[in-house]
């Protein structure tokens, strides 16, 4: 692999980073934060963004071995 | 539209397809980060139920979420292999 595709990769995973930031930020918003009458985040929608964070995390792992294994296999029937 | 991809790309130069090729490889990393990007988000979306009415006892993903996650992402694996 050449420096240039190294750099390239890693130029793709810190964007994927950011993106996957992004996404969780707003699937975290839309199910914690419901009522605007108060610009502070109660209690609630506090616990709620922990974890919704902790479940977003959890979700990203369970897709990642899914995509393992389904790439293993299809390796497998190309052997 | 395709046909006219093809065509471009065999009226590029020689020593040029090398770089084009890498091109390629680099483009399909990025779409198989962003497919992966967008399931995570979408099997979210559809199975967990974080929220005033939802399940709100833990930071980890119960046992019906985690199924859901996991059947939702081998779903989409074979219908993309299907496509």
């Amino acid at each position: 692999m050449s420096e240039q595709q190294r750099l390239n990769n890693a130029k793709n995973e810190i964007a994927a980073f950011g993106d996957m930031y992004n996404r969780m930020v707003k699937q975290c918003f839309e199910k914690c934060v419901e009522h605007f009458h108060d610009s502070e985040l109660s209690l609630g929608e506090n616990t709620c963004l922990d974890r919704c964070v902790g479940k977003y995390v959890e979700s990203q792992q369970k897709v990642g071995e899914q995509m393992s294994k389904v790439s293993a296999q299809m390796q497998q029937q190309q052997m | 539209a395709f046909r006219t991809t093809m065509e471009s790309f065999n009226k590029i130069p020689e020593h040029q397809k090398g770089e084009f090729v890498r091109h390629i490889e680099d483009q399909q990393m990025k779409d198989s980060l962003l497919m992966y990007n967008h399931l995570v988000e979408s099997c979210f979306d559809k199975c967990v139920m974080v929220g005033w009415g939802g399940n709100f006892t833990s930071k980890q993903l119960a046992e019906e979420e985690s199924k859901c996650v996991s059947q939702c992402s081998e779903k989409f694996m074979k219908l993309t292999q299907r496509v």
